[in-house]
C-alpha cells in the first residue's frame, strides 16, 4: 500500500533520510520507532508530500505520490500532526468535520459522521461537540485529533506520536481504544513513537529508526528476539525480553486445573508479560486464570513462563 | 488573640463593601473638591476680549452646595451606588454650569460671552477620572448615568448660553456640514488604508523578502504632516494641471501590466515604477470616494485635466492621500503580526488535513488574525479622525476648520467647538471598534 524506494532527504549538507526503502502492507500497522531526530516525522511527511525527498521515490497504491496533486492526496489520508494542530478558532465539531468540508459533503452528513468519530475516540458528542480547543485537556485534545484524521474514512492514516503529549495511564487507554478501533477498521496505519513500549504493544512491524536509516524492519517478536545491529540491542535494552513476554497471549500456556486451587488469580485476556509480573509480586509459583466471569478456568505456572521465552530465543 | 465571630466577621464585611473608600475615587473626589475652589467660568464682554474669572460660589443658588456633598459621598460610597451618584454629580454639574452661565451674562450686552475656565475643565476629569472607578464595580450603571445626564442636561438646556454652545448656533450649519466632511475625510482614508494595507500587510507577512516595505511605513510615519502637505502640494498641483483623467487612468492599466511584465524580469524595478502610479490611484481614489461619502459634489471630466476631477494640489486630494499614508502603518504592522502570530502547528495541520493555500488562508490564517487586524483598523481609525484636524491648513475643511479660525481669531470657545467633537468622535469610533474586537473574539471562541 504505502512503499518507499531509496527515500533520501537532504537539507544542505545533512542527511535527515539517508536511502529509506520500506513496504506496509495493506491493513497494516506499522510504527516508525526511534531516537528524536532520526527522521520519523520527515518519513511519515514524504507520504502526503509535505515534504518532497531528494532523491528516491514514495509510492501510495502503487502510484508514485509525485505524479499524484499533494492537496487531493492529503485529503485522502488522515494525519495527526505532532504537535496536534486543532484550530483554536473552530468548535471541536467543527475541527473534525475539517476535511469532510473540504471534500464537499453535506452538512449533516458531515456532521453525522463528525458526532460518530467524537463517539468513536470516547469523547460524548453532546458534551464536547461544542467546545473550544482551548477547554480541552491534553488527552482530549489529542483524542480530537485522531477523531479528525479518521473523520473522512481515510484507507491511509499518518500518525506522528498522537499519544504523545498525555501521561502513561491515559496514553495505554487510548492505545487499547486505538487497537480496537484498528482491529475493526483495519487500516493502513504508519505511527509514530519513540516509546518502545508503545510500539511493541501496538504494530504489526516495527521500523526502527536510527540517524535517517533504517535499523531492523520486522514485527516486534522478531525485533525483540534477534537483534539485528548493535544499535537496536543498545536500543531495545535489558528489558526486551520482559517486553517479548508482553507480545505472548495467555492463551497457549494455560493448564488445565488440578487439585490446587491457587490463591492468585488473573483474567484471561491479559499478556504473559502481565501474568509473569503478578508471580512475581505475590512470590507464588502457579496463578490461577479466570474467564470473564471470573470463574477460574486453568492455570500459568512460572514455569511454563520460562520455558516459553527460552524456547523463543533458541 | 484574634477570636472574631462570625456574626461580626460578616458585618465587617458588608461595611467594608459599601463604605470602604476606593483609591481612585478618593482622587476624582479630591479633584472634584479643588475644582470647587477656582474659578469655572469667564464673563468676556465680547467673543475675544479678556475675561473675568468667577468661582461657583460668585452666583447665587445651591447646586455648588450639593455638588460637594455628592463629591464627599463619591469617595466613600461603593458598588452600584458610585456609577448612581456620578450621574447625579454630573447632572448637578451641568445645573451648576447652566445656573452660573445665565446669573453672569443677565444685564450684559448681546456681544457679551462665558466661557468655561479651569475649575470647570478640572471637575469634568474629576467626572472622567470618578467614572473610570465606577465601572469596574457596577458597569450597567456607570454605563447608563453618563449618557442619561448628559441628554437630560442638554435637553433642559444648561449649556445654552456657554461659549462654544454660542458659537455653534451661529454656526450650525457649517457644523454639520463640517462634521460630515471630517468624517468624510477620515473615512475615506481609513477605508483605503484597510483596502491598500490588508493586501500589503498579507504579502509583507508572505515572505521576508517584503520586510522593506514596513520600513517604508514606518519612515512615512515619521514625516510631520505639514512637511507631507509642502511636498505633495507642488507635485500634486503639476500633475493635476498636466495630466488629463484618460491619460491617467491609461497610465494606471498599462502600469498593472508593465508591473507584471518587469517582475519576472527585476522586482526592484518593478516597485519603482509601481511607487508612483500607486500614489497616484490612491490620490484618485482618495479624491472620489471623500465626494462619494461627503458634502461634495463628485466630478469626473474626461478630456479634461485632473483638476477639473477634483484632484488639486490642495483639497481633498493631498489630505485624503496624506491621511491614507498615516494610516497604513498601523494596519500593515497589525495584519503582519495577527498573520505571523498563527502558530506554525495550526497551519500545518491545515497543509496535512488538505487545504489549498487559499483555503488555508480564508479558514485559519485571516480568522485567526481577524482580532488583531480589527485592532490595526482601530489604532488607525482613532489616530486618522485626530490627524484629520490638519486636514483645514490645506483647505479640505473638517472640525480643523473652526479650530484654525478661532485660533486666528483669539476665539477660545470657537477652537473648542471644533476640538470637543474632534475628541468625542475619537472615543466614540475607538469604543465601537474595541466593543466589535471582543465580540469578535468572544464568536471566534479565542
Ligand atoms: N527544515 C529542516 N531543515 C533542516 N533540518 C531539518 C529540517 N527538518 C528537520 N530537520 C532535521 O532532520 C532531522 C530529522 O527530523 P525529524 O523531525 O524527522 O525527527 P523525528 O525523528 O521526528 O524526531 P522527534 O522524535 O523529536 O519528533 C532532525 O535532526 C532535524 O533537525
Ligand atoms: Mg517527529
Amino acid at each position: 500500500m504505502i512503499r518507499f524506494e531509496n527515500v533520501v532527504k537532504r537539507y544542505g549538507d545533512f542527511e535527515a533520510l539517508g536511502g529509506v526503502s520500506l513496504e506496509v502492507a495493506q491493513g497494516q500497522l506499522v510504527t516508525l520507532l526511534g531516537p528524536s531526530g532520526c527522521g520519523k516525522t520527515t518519513l511519515l511527511r514524504t507520504v502526503n508530500r509535505l515534504i518532497e525527498p531528494t532523491e528516491g521515490t514514495v509510492f501510495v497504491g502503487n502510484r508514485d505520490v509525485r505524479g499524484l496533486d499533494g492537496v487531493e492526496l492529503r485529503r485522502g489520508m488522515g494525519y495527526v500532526i505532532q504537535s496536534i494542530g486543532l484550530f483554536p478558532h473552530m468548535s471541536v465539531l467543527e475541527n473534525v468535520m475539517v476535511v469532510p468540508r473540504l471534500l464537499g459533503w453535506k452538512k449533516e452528513k458531515r456532521e453525522a459522521r463528525a458526532k460518530e468519530m467524537l463517539a468513536l475516540v470516547g469523547l460524548e458528542p453532546q458534551t464536547f461537540a461544542g467546545r473550544y480547543p482551548r477547554e480541552l485537556s491534553g488527552g482530549q485534545a489529542q483524542r480530537v485529533g485522531l477523531a479528525r484524521a479518521l473523520a473522512a474514512d481515510p484507507p491511509v492514516l499518518l500518525l506522528d506520536e498522537p499519544f504523545g503529549a498525555v501521561d502513561p495511564p491515559t496514553r495505554e487507554r487510548l492505545q487499547d481504544e486505538f487497537l480496537k478501533l484498528q482491529s475493526e477498521l483495519r487500516k493502513t496505519v504508519l505511527f509514530v513513537t519513540h516509546d518502545l513500549e508503545e510500539a511493541v504493544k501496538i504494530s504489526d512491524r516495527i521500523c526502527l529508526m536510527n540517524g535517517g536509516r533504517v535499523e531492523q524492519y520486522d514485527p516486534p517478536e522478531v525485533l525483540l528476539r534477534r537483534p539485528k545491529t548493535p544499535f537496536v540491542q543498545s536500543f531495545l535494552g535489558p528489558s526486551r525480553t520482559l517486553l517479548r513476554l508482553s507480545r505472548i497471549p495467555l492463551g497457549g500456556l494455560i493448564e488445565p486445573l488440578d487439585s490446587h486451587r491457587p490463591s492468585v488469580s488473573i483474567p484471561h485476556s491479559a499478556s504473559a508479560r502481565e501474568a509473569f509480573s503478578t508471580l512475581l509480586a505475590s512470590g507464588l509459583r502457579t496463578l490461577g486464570v479466570s474467564d470473564a466471569t471470573g470463574r477460574l478456568v486453568g492455570l500459568v505456572r512460572l514455569e511454563t513462563l520460562l520455558a516459553a521465552v527460552s524456547e523463543e530465543e533458541a | 488573640m484574634r477570636a472574631v465571630s462570625p456574626g461580626s466577621r460578616a458585618q465587617g464585611e458588608t461595611r467594608r463593601t459599601i463604605l470602604n473608600p476606593h483609591p481612585v475615587a478618593l482622587l476624582a473626589a479630591g479633584l472634584g473638591l479643588v475644582a470647587l475652589g477656582l474659578p469655572w467660568l469667564e464673563l468676556k464682554a465680547s467673543r475675544i476680549a479678556a475675561g473675568e474669572a468667577v468661582g461657583v460660589w460668585g452666583w447665587p443658588g445651591s447646586w455648588g452646595l450639593l455638588l460637594l456633598g455628592l463629591w464627599l459621598l463619591l469617595a466613600f460610597v461603593r458598588g452600584p451606588w458610585r456609577g448612581l451618584l456620578l450621574g447625579m454629580a454630573l447632572l448637578v454639574w451641568g445645573l451648576l454650569v447652566g445656573q452660573g452661565t445665565a446669573y453672569l451674562l443677565s444685564n450684559q450686552l448681546e456681544s457679551a460671552r462665558v466661557s468655561a475656565a479651569g475649575g470647570l475643565w478640572l471637575s469634568l476629569l474629576a467626572l472622567y477620572v470618578g467614572y473610570f472607578a465606577a465601572y469596574r464595580e457596577g458597569r450597567g450603571w456607570a454605563v447608563l448615568s453618563a449618557p442619561l445626564a448628559l441628554a437630560l442636561l442638554i435637553g433642559l438646556g444648561a449649556f445654552d448660553q456657554l461659549g462654544p454652545v454660542v458659537e455653534w448656533r451661529s454656526w450650525r450649519e457649517q457644523f454639520a456640514t463640517e462634521l460630515w466632511r471630517h468624517l468624510s475625510l477620515s473615512g475615506s482614508a481609513v477605508l483605503l488604508a484597510v483596502g491598500v494595507g490588508v493586501p500589503l500587510g498579507v504579502l509583507v507577512a508572505s515572505s521576508p523578502r517584503f520586510g522593506w516595505v514596513l520600513g517604508v511605513m514606518g519612515f512615512l510615519q515619521t514625516i510631520p504632516s505639514l512637511a507631507l502637505f509642502g511636498l505633495l502640494l507642488p507635485l500634486l498641483a503639476q500633475v493635476s494641471q498636466t495630466l488629463r483623467l484618460e491619460t491617467a487612468l491609461a497610465l494606471l492599466v498599462v502600469g498593472v501590466f508593465a508591473f507584471r511584465l518587469l517582475w519576472a524580469v527585476s522586482g526592484g524595478l518593478a516597485v519603482l515604477l509601481m511607487l508612483p502610479l500607486g500614489l497616484l490611484a490612491l490620490v484618485m481614489a482618495g479624491a472620489w470616494l471623500h465626494s462619494l461619502l461627503g458634502p461634495d459634489p463628485l466630478r469626473i471630466a474626461f478630456q479634461a485635466p485632473l483638476q477639473a476631477s477634483g484632484i488639486r494640489g490642495i483639497g481633498a486630494a493631498p489630505a485624503v492621500l496624506a491621511l491614507t499614508l498615516y494610516a497604513l502603518l498601523p494596519v500593515v504592522l497589525n495584519v503582519y503580526t495577527g498573520l505571523r502570530g498563527v502558530p506554525e502547528a495550526v497551519k500545518d495541520a491545515g497543509r496535512g488535513m488538505g487545504m489549498s493555500p487559499a483555503q488555508l488562508f480564508w479558514r485559519v490564517e485571516l480568522p485567526l488574525a481577524l482580532p488583531l487586524m480589527l485592532e490595526g483598523i482601530r489604532g488607525a481609525a482613532s489616530l486618522t479622525i485626530g490627524i484629520t484636524t490638519v486636514a483645514a491648513l490645506i483647505g479640505a475643511g473638517g472640525l480643523g476648520f473652526f479650530i484654525l479660525r478661532g485660533v486666528e481669531g483669539g476665539a477660545p470657545d470657537m477652537v473648542l467647538l471644533g476640538a470637543i467633537p474632534i475628541i468625542g468622535l475619537a472615543l466614540l469610533v475607538d469604543s465601537a471598534l474595541r466593543w466589535m474586537g471582543g465580540l469578535l473574539r468572544w464568536r471566534m471562541g479565542i
